[in-house]
């Protein structure tokens, strides 16, 4: 039995997508809206609208709560290039803390700054745990391949898989933009290695 | 993250120190990974805690890279004696065979998301079988669908004889349930149309390869690691097999192997063998026979003889004759064979599914013995 599966999620991300988002379907369909990602910043807790059952006729936006993650000071925007991964630790110093900021030069799901380019990634792989620090591919704007089983994500579209064996996208650190200062704020997704971002 | 598709979690539940353990195995591909099932009940909120001494994995959080991690899509709950239970499914560490490093492809690493749980599209299954009727799929009894079955199994064995009665089958998910379909259709029904999985008689689903002296579909994973030379075509293993390439193949390929892919798409697997010596013939459009040409057997043999990969391998042959064992197989393909007759290379006649030809010392002795 064929059901029809885009439709209602490509309703949605159009409805949702403000001026300013990526405006090709393809990317439109895997990119939530800047609005959605990030309504609120530098509080305790941060509301964002999900979509349940995606893709199904049950699709339906629900507000989720992400839990309360360190404000930390990462990078100055202005001191960042095209292509050129700042790293940083966050959201402690413990294991598997090591990330990524860079400005990609291409719009990004959660992308921010002028250009909606600039984007945080935990570097360690989802699948098992492999060190992805110096993997950053400026070509296709992507981290990887992973040393231990070869995947790979795409840093513009929140850290999904391109390729390989992860059955999470990267985690993804929340960024927020005071000034010329940036700010990681929260992650999403589970880092390597923990059972909770926040307890190890 | 907000997308219409993934909503990301932070946390995953531990398992207990008490939780049940089950051994199993994963039901995607032929290579079977062995996995295991954390099971324990949710009455009660019983968690385990991130000290080895108070997880079901003995393992103290977090946890090592290779080690026993969580991903969010390893859980989910499940109704067992009736009662909800989180199950937690992940690669087994301890296996000693086949998946030996306690992997897991995007497949074999999500296996808990596809066990029913109607809060997840798994809710959407098919409970009882369909019979069309007036134009529509309605749902039917077992009995009344089983009855109509027998009785058109029996109308059309009567009318045309046995083997107008095909009997299809998977060739993996366990003995039990091969054994008993293979019964049915060899014993019982006594047809002659019956076969496996992806081929369209009970043959090799490579037969041009195996009439060419390779030995394919190996069943030791050692070889696949060992072998000098990998000629892999129609599919990237690490895409459809993913754990014989990253636990074997990519091994043997560290230790010098020379993998050769042809196939349509450059894909991971593929960038890997490149990058280490190995080698990416595309498939051009309308050179199908050309391809062919190439693979004849003196062909092969002459660049497995000595032991080289060259970008164009149908000129290695100029001033090289072949060894005497691979000109005999020449001759007899060459008469036999015709360009775009059905020998040309199964993948790319099945487009999905790979064609698997290996080559290594211990085959090589074999390449010359009749087949």
């Amino acid at each position: 039995m064929k059901r029809e599966l885009t439709e209602p999620a490509a309703a949605v991300a159009k409805a949702e997508r403000p001026q300013g988002e990526p405006t090709t379907e393809g990317r439109g369909k895997c990119l939530t809206s800047r609005r959605n990602f990030l309504l609120t910043a530098g509080l305790t807790t941060f509301t964002v609208m999900v979509t349940l059952n995606a893709g199904t006729p049950r699709a339906q936006q629900m507000p989720g709560v992400v839990a309360t993650y360190p404000r930390k000071l990462i990078a100055k925007l202005s001191e960042l290039e095209i292509d050129q991964p700042l790293d940083f630790y966050y959201p402690d110093e413990g294991a598997y803390s090591e990330s990524m900021v860079v400005k990609l030069g291409a719009q990004a799901g959660g992308g921010i700054g002028p250009d909606r380019d600039v984007v945080a990634f935990n570097y360690t792989c989802t699948h098992q745990g492999g060190p992805m620090s110096g993997t950053y591919q400026a070509a296709d704007k992507a981290l990887g391949p992973c040393p231990l089983h070869l995947s790979t994500y795409d840093l513009t579209r929140h850290g999904i898989l391109i390729s390989g064996q992860a059955y999470q996208s990267l985690p993804q650190v929340l960024l927020e933009l005071d000034g010329d200062d940036i700010y990681a704020v929260g992650i999403f997704g589970l880092v390597y290695g923990r059972f909770d971002n926040l307890q190890g | 993250m907000a997308t219409p598709y993934y909503i990301p979690e932070t946390k995953v539940p531990l398992p207990p120190v008490d939780a049940e353990v089950l051994s199993t195995a994963c039901d995607y591909c032929i290579v079977a990974c062995g996995y295991k099932v954390y099971r324990w009940p949710v009455a009660g909120g019983k968690e385990g805690g991130p000290k080895a001494s108070e997880n079901a994995f003995g393992a103290d959080f977090p946890v090592e890279p290779l080690g026993p991690w969580i991903a969010p899509n390893q859980h989910n709950i499940v109704l067992h004696n009736g009662e909800p239970h989180h199950v937690v499914i992940i690669p087994d560490k301890d296996a000693k065979y086949v998946n030996t490093d306690g992997d897991s492809s995007i497949r074999g690493g999500a296996i808990a998301k596809k066990c029913y749980n109607p809060q997840t599209p798994t809710r959407d299954r098919l409970k009882s079988p369909l019979l069309r009727m007036y134009g529509t799929l309605m749902p039917v009894p077992w009995s009344f669908a089983l009855d109509i079955a027998a009785e058109v199994g029996k109308h059309v064995i009567a009318e045309h004889g046995a083997n107008a009665y095909g009997v299809k089958t998977y060739s993996y998910q366990y003995i039990e349930n091969t054994y008993a379909i293979s019964k049915y259709a060899l014993r019982h029904i006594n047809t002659a149309n019956f076969t496996f999985h992806d081929t369209p008689s009970d043959v090799t689903s490579t037969p041009g390869f195996r009439d060419a002296g390779f030995d394919n579909f190996g069943a030791s994973y050692e070889d696949w690691r060992d072998a000098e030379t990998l000629l892999i075509c129609g599919t990237d293993p690490y895409e459809t097999k993913t754990i014989l390439f990253t636990q074997w193949i990519m091994k043997g390929i560290q230790n010098g192997q020379k993998t050769i892919f042809m196939v349509p798409r450059r894909t991971a697997g593929v960038a890997y063998a490149e990058k280490n010596g190995g080698l990416w013939i595309d498939v051009t459009p309308g050179t199908r026979p050309a391809y062919r040409q190439r693979h004849r057997p003196h062909h092969c043999g002459e660049w497995l003889g000595r032991r080289r990969v060259d970008p164009e391998m149908g000129s290695t042959t100029s001033g090289n004759p072949p060894p005497a064992s691979a000109r005999g197989r020449a001759t007899r393909h060459g008469s036999g064979a015709r360009p775009g007759a059905s020998s040309r290379p199964p993948a790319l006649r099945t487009g999905r599914t790979g064609c698997w030809a290996r080559t290594s010392s211990r085959s090589r002795s074999l390449q010359g013995s009749p087949r």
